[in-house]
């Protein structure tokens, strides 16, 4: 049984390979990472201050110098080839049931696809494999291909480990709702839409609080958003994926009670960051409400190996603005946009959006995956 | 790539490899590191799934169901299984990647990689 009717069936040696994948991750993020921390961290940059030198300030020449050792060249080229073991392992996979996927998306009912052949994805997101996904969020076979959208399903609950909610990767929709409830808990959205949606992960999540709501979703890539209709309405969500650039939709001025993003922001650019908050605000109703949910990084606040491992995560994880995105004072991008009560803090991972719970929105951060960055704001 | 003479591209925030078109420089100019993880990444892949074959064999050997192809490629491992064979797995890769585990162990101890990562810039 999978988690619902798109997800792809893994045979028995798919499902050992896949773990394996999962097992070197754990390797590589619980032994080996972990004493380069200690040894960058604990060992070398006291050293460093005590020749009154600031190793973070460094971090750039240090990384390179450390390149020179065999054992983090090493760690580096294990790190990749784990990852792209994992988009090799799940693309057979996909690849051997692709037909089936391709037809039983077809036969689930509900919600609508809107693709453009014009479509052109924006430089940040076309010039490099962002995760090393071979062919990258926009890959569209075109017809009735879902490929794309099967291979980032089934590889984001290996890539998350199981820390945003297993199989159906929901913890961050859910998380976006708890916010809503703890700060706009009146608000009672006719129209939701959430920008940089993929395959609807948050978006599903958000639709089923809200049954009498129209939910719009939108990404880059067809093969994404088929795959995302087939899979929301299979949850039971009827959801409207279309192919739109964030930056500017064609949806009409105050279309909307609800705009959100979803970890969207860290994949865009210094001059698109701002462009979507201004068509958030353009898309809102007076009144109407926005929350974007961010990975918890600062990189100020950045020790010297979290800062190598940030430069290690754009150059060889394929995440251009990794580093950009958090040197960002976002809650003041959304004030020049127009946003009014714009607060920016940290909200508690939740499986489970509850309007009676406890608030848990602080300005105290906390790890990825226990704690969500937000910024929010009304119009 | 890390020697990351790229700087961050100052209007867009944006940081490439030089070669950020290709799948990745550990893989062409570091063919050496790149191509010989990748290859032993595969084995160690190849070799959880001979281990979990075997599991299900004896599991359903224990169980007195008999073996064949079939009941092997049905055999789904419940979350207990699993476990076991994540902790399994954990160890297999351990003592697989031990000489790198051992060599980051080494470092605080080793002052001439010291000074080489302290140098200062020419
Ligand atoms: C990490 S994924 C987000 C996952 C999803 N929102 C969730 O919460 O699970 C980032 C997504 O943002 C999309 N994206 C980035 N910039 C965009 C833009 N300008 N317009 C539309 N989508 C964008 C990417 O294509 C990608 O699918």
């Amino acid at each position: 049984m999978t988690v619902h009717a798109m997800m792809p069936e893994a045979t028995h040696d798919e499902a050992a390979r896949f773990a394996h994948v999962v097992s070197l991750k754990n390797f590589l993020m619980r032994n080996l990472e972990p004493k380069w921390r200690g040894y960058v961290d604990e060992h070398l940059t006291p050293q460093f201050a005590a020749a009154g030198r600031d190793a973070a300030e460094e971090y750039r020449d240090l990384e390179r110098r450390l390149a020179k050792l065999g054992a983090y060249r090493t760690w580096q080229a294990l790190t990749v080839a784990a990852q792209e073991e994992m988009w090799r392992s799940v693309g057979q996979c996909v690849d051997r049931q692709l037909g089936d996927l391709d037809t039983r998306a077809k036969t689930i009912d509900g919600g609508s696809v809107r693709t453009d052949s014009e479509f052109v994805a924006p430089r940040y997101l076309s010039k490099v494999d962002i995760h090393l996904m071979p062919g990258g969020y926009a890959a569209d076979r075109g017809g009735d291909d879902v490929r794309q959208g099967a291979v980032f399903d089934k590889a984001a609950a290996l890539y998350h480990m199981g820390r945003n909610g297993g199989e159906l990767n929901d913890v961050r929709g859910h998380t976006i709702v708890q916010h809503l409830f703890e700060r706009y808990g009146n608000l009672q959205p006719k129209r939701i839409l959430d920008i940089g949606c993929t395959v609807g992960h948050s978006t599903t999540a958000i639709a089923s609080y809200f049954p009498d709501a129209e939910v719009h979703g939108i990404d880059v890539g067809g093969a994404l958003l088929r795959y995302a209709r087939a899979r929301s309405a299979s949850l039971g969500q009827k959801v409207h994926y279309s192919q739109q650039n964030g930056e500017q939709t064609d949806f009409p001025e105050g279309h909307f009670d609800l705009v959100v993003s979803s970890a969207v922001l860290h994949e865009t650019s210094f001059s698109a960051l701002p462009r979507i908050f201004k068509e958030a605000h353009r898309l809102l109703r007076p009144g109407g409400v926005m929350i974007n949910l961010e990975v918890p990084l600062r990189f100020d606040t950045h020790s010297t190996w979290s800062r190598i491992r940030g430069l290690f995560e754009a150059l060889h994880n394929n995440e251009p603005f990794w580093i950009g995105a958090q040197t960002l004072d976002v809650g003041a991008i959304a004030k020049s946009a127009g946003f009014a009560e714009v607060l920016a803090g940290y909200q508690n991972a939740t499986p489970k959006a509850d309007r009676a719970a406890a608030p848990t929105f602080t300005t105290k951060s906390g790890p990825v995956h226990v704690v969500w960055y937000m910024v929010s704001g009304v119009k | 790539m890390s020697e990351s003479k790229q700087l961050p591209d100052g209007t867009e925030g944006l940081i490439f490899r030089e070669d950020a078109q290709h799948r990745s420089e550990f893989f062409s100019e570091r063919a050496d590191v790149g191509r010989l993880l990748e290859m032993v990444t595969a084995l160690t892949g190849e070799i959880a799934i001979l281990r979990a074959r075997l599991d299900t064999h004896e599991r359903l050997a224990a169980s007195g169901s008999g073996f064949d192809h079939a009941r092997v490629e049905a055999y789904r491992a419940p979350s207990d299984v699993l476990a076991y064979r994540m902790q399994q797995d954990q160890e297999m890769i351990a003592r697989v990647f031990r000489a790198v585990t051992e060599e980051i162990d080494r470092l605080a101890s080793d002052a001439d990689v010291r000074k080489v990562l302290m140098e200062k810039k020419a």
